[in-house]
């Protein structure tokens, strides 16, 4: 499109013409010429073409609040005209010196010019800086800018901070940080406490045969041999459940809940860790349970014509599972977002890998979902559980069903309730700006009381931490 | 920052006042004014009371119209923006028209009223006089647009001295451009007469009226200036905007 002014141009060139051809008069006519020969020369004489952006500095991995810095050089070659030159930084990088911005002036000789510029990371975060956009402009303006890109990679990784649990300080202070009440799972050093009695399965001890079941069995029908199934010993197991609902946002960009719900993660993840555990790291979605709907067959059904080929037909065709329609409106599959339990700083790793990229909405499961996506590594163990959640009193059927659901799979074992710790980050004292906002943060937060009541009588305790007025380990140790 | 901001606004005053100067002084010497200088001066004198109250003589008439425009000229100056200069644009036309009228080919004044036009300055200082005014009206417009790029530079974070150079290059450029257009349009005039006879030997042999023809070229002037400007822009070739990278996050969220 034509700008503006060269279309006021044409039209004063035209007029100029048409009023000279109107009196007969020359000087009209050929100043009528003059903008039509401004704009042809000012067209034959084009904008730069050729920008090339290149960078100096390195990919870096800093902790939030970290600084980060680049150098870059704009070399520009043919035409006439002003060039930009833009690093465009994430929205939560902060710039300290330096700018990250570059105008300069392309005349008759080629021009080659740096900038460098050093930033401040506040949010945590995996950040691909793929290109550096550049424009070119004619220097009056006749054409329209010219838009590009320089492919310039550069990756920041900004790991977020955990709150170290270290050492407790306070002599007077009985330190509650709950540890996982036993160790026993799947796989490991098998204890003397009995299990059950199951069939003989290769591999297994001769000495763990019980002869008389097997033989009590065997005279009955033939079977398989009968072996003493016992606890097995292993490590600790916590499983971490974090919330990445929508709610979870409350406050600014960079200090936010989920922020310290993640560095929460981070801190009880280092200290279970640092002390032999195994760590389970689980997100999920508050808000999913009102969704939520009945649990689906994630692998397709195995294909038993084989098998069923030599028996006799004793009915009528059946439907098979496979050509069951899925009802219409069904729920596509969730993301999931699990890290398995495992231990050391591998596993750290990992989990901060994840951190990384944990945003609101991150999971599409529920807590309910959740736990019984990871039921296979729950069930027969007896894991403390951390649920990370902002509580609201508006909403709380999502985390009472969730904890119903751990009940289910791993309260059955003895009799025995499981350690279920509600991390409860009251996010709208995060989110209160003003003295007002804190009361009513606080009257928000008093609703909550006969939540945390109701929670306590399903065997969970309720540790509340406003990330504003105490510390994280101040936190662990006020809980009640 | 002031210092390349006041090169601007000081050529721009400069370009401003010498236009209406010129164009004031063109309008005192045309017979037009001649013929209606009398007329207006009889108007006047006719309010003696008044002007004598003010003090003011009606010998210096030509020295106040000049002074007015003057005055006009600067003020529009002061306002330093498009609609300002556009006005300034219109007030020098409507001083330099009378000059143009004495050397057009049809004297459609005198449809109206008895006009006959005696030039009394040269053609030559015309042209000279019409050429300053399409200079200044072009430049003022790109001054105004120099200094809402430097706005806008400064705005997104560039630097002063950089933003400087820039307007700098910006106003050498357009001296440079005005230079050429100035020498090729000048250059036009004086091959006219030369190719005068072989245009009138063409356009005898047409069976239109010489204003049809004239209409139709300027129409193909024009449209040929659009089509060049608008073929650049293709052969420019630039990015649409949807392929610029939006502004970087953090990946996963």
């Amino acid at each position: 499109m034509l700008n503006r002014g060269v279309q006021e141009l044409v039209v004063s060139s035209f007029a100029f013409l048409i009023l000279g051809m109107f009196l007969g008069n020359l000087i009209l006519i050929v100043l009528g010429l003059f903008p039509i020969v401004f704009l042809a020369i000012g067209i034959l004489v084009g904008q730069p073409g050729e920008v090339e952006v290149r960078r100096g500095g390195e990919d870096l991995k800093v902790w939030v609040d970290g600084q980060v810095g680049d150098t870059l050089t704009a070399a520009v070659r043919r035409g006439v005209g002003l060039v930009t030159v833009g690093d465009r930084l994430p929205k939560s990088f902060r710039l300290d010196e330096g700018s990250n911005f570059k105008v300069l002036w392309k005349g008759a000789r080629d021009v080659e010019a740096s900038f460098s510029y050093k930033a401040t990371c506040a949010k945590r975060g995996l950040y691909e800086l793929d290109s550096v956009p550049w424009e070119t402009r004619h220097p009056l303006q006749i054409t329209e800018n010219r838009l590009g890109a320089c492919p310039a990679p550069r990756t920041y990784i900004v790991q977020p901070k955990p709150f170290f649990v270290r050492r407790i300080r306070e002599r007077k202070a009985l330190t509650r940080v709950p540890m996982p009440m036993e160790a026993k799972i799947k796989f490991g050093v098998p204890t003397t406490d009995f299990l059950e009695v199951r069939d003989y399965t290769s591999g297994d001890s001769y000495r763990m045969i019980n002869w008389k079941a097997s033989a009590r069995l065997m005279s009955a029908s033939p079977r398989p041999l009968q072996v003493n199934e016992y606890e097995r010993e292993g490590k600790k197991m916590v499983w971490i459940f974090l919330d990445s609902a929508s709610h979870m946002a409350l406050g600014t960009t960079v200090n936010n809940t989920l922020e310290y719900a993640i560095q929460a993660t981070l801190g009880l993840t280092n200290f279970y860790l640092s002390r032999a555990c195994r760590v389970g790291l689980c997100i999920y979605d508050y808000d999913a349970h009102e969704w939520e709907g009945t649990f689906q067959r994630t692998r397709p059904a195995q294909d038993l014509k084989p098998v069923l080929a030599s028996m006799e037909r004793m009915e009528g065709p059946t439907k098979a599972v496979g050509d069951e329609t899925e009802p219409s409106g069904a729920r596509p599959q969730p993301r999931r977002r699990i890290v398995l339990p495992d231990i050391g700083r591998r596993q750290q790793f990992k989990i901060m890998r994840e951190m990384l990229n944990v945003d609101t909405r991150y999971s599409d499961e529920s807590l309910k979902e959740a736990i019984h996506s990871c039921r296979g590594h729950i069930v027969g163990t007896r894991p403390l559980f951390i649920i990370i959640t902002m509580i609201d009193a508006a909403k709380t059927q999502g985390l009472v069903s969730g904890i119903r659901e751990l009940h289910r799979y791993s309260g059955s074992l003895r009799q025995q309730s499981p350690s279920i710790i509600v991390f409860n980050i009251l996010g709208y004292s995060v989110a209160a700006q003003s003295e007002e906002e804190e009361m009513a943060a606080d009257l928000l937060e008093f609703h909550n009381r006969p939540i945390y009541a109701a929670l306590k009588r399903l065997g969970a305790t309720v540790v509340t931490w406003n990330p504003r007025a105490k510390s994280f380990v101040q936190a662990l140790l006020h809980q009640r | 920052m002031r210092r390349a901001e006041t090169y601007i606004r000081t050529t721009e005053l400069g370009l401003a006042l010498a236009s209406t100067y010129m164009t004031a002084v063109t309008l005192l010497k045309t017979s037009l004014y001649m013929k209606f200088k009398p007329l207006l001066l009889a108007l006047l004198s006719r309010g003696e009371n008044i002007l004598g109250w003010l003090r003011i003589d009606l010998a210096y008439f030509d020295l106040s119209i000049l002074i007015l425009a003057m005055a006009l000229s600067l003020l529009f100056w002061r306002r330093g923006d498009e609609a300002g200069f556009g006005r300034l644009f219109s007030l020098n036309m409507l001083m330099f028209f009378p000059s143009v009228i004495d050397f057009s080919m049809f004297n459609w004044i005198n449809l109206i009223l008895p006009y006959d036009p005696a030039p009394s300055l040269p053609l030559l200082r015309v042209f000279g006089v019409g050429l300053l005014l399409q200079v200044t009206y072009i430049a003022l417009m790109n001054t105004v647009r120099f200094r809402g790029v430097r706005e806008e530079l400064v705005g997104r974070g560039a630097k002063v001295e950089d933003v400087d150079d820039v307007s700098k290059g910006q106003m050498a450029y357009l001296a440079l451009l005005m230079t050429g257009t100035v020498a090729v349009v000048t250059s036009i005039y004086y091959a006219t007469p030369m190719v005068k006879g072989l245009l009138v030997l063409e356009t005898e042999g047409l069976p239109y009226p010489h204003v049809v023809i004239g209409i139709v070229c300027s129409i193909l002037i024009a449209m040929a200036t659009v089509i060049y400007l608008r073929g650049h822009e293709t052969k420019a070739g630039y990015e649409p905007e949807d392929q610029i990278p939006e502004e970087t996050e953090a990946v996963g969220s």
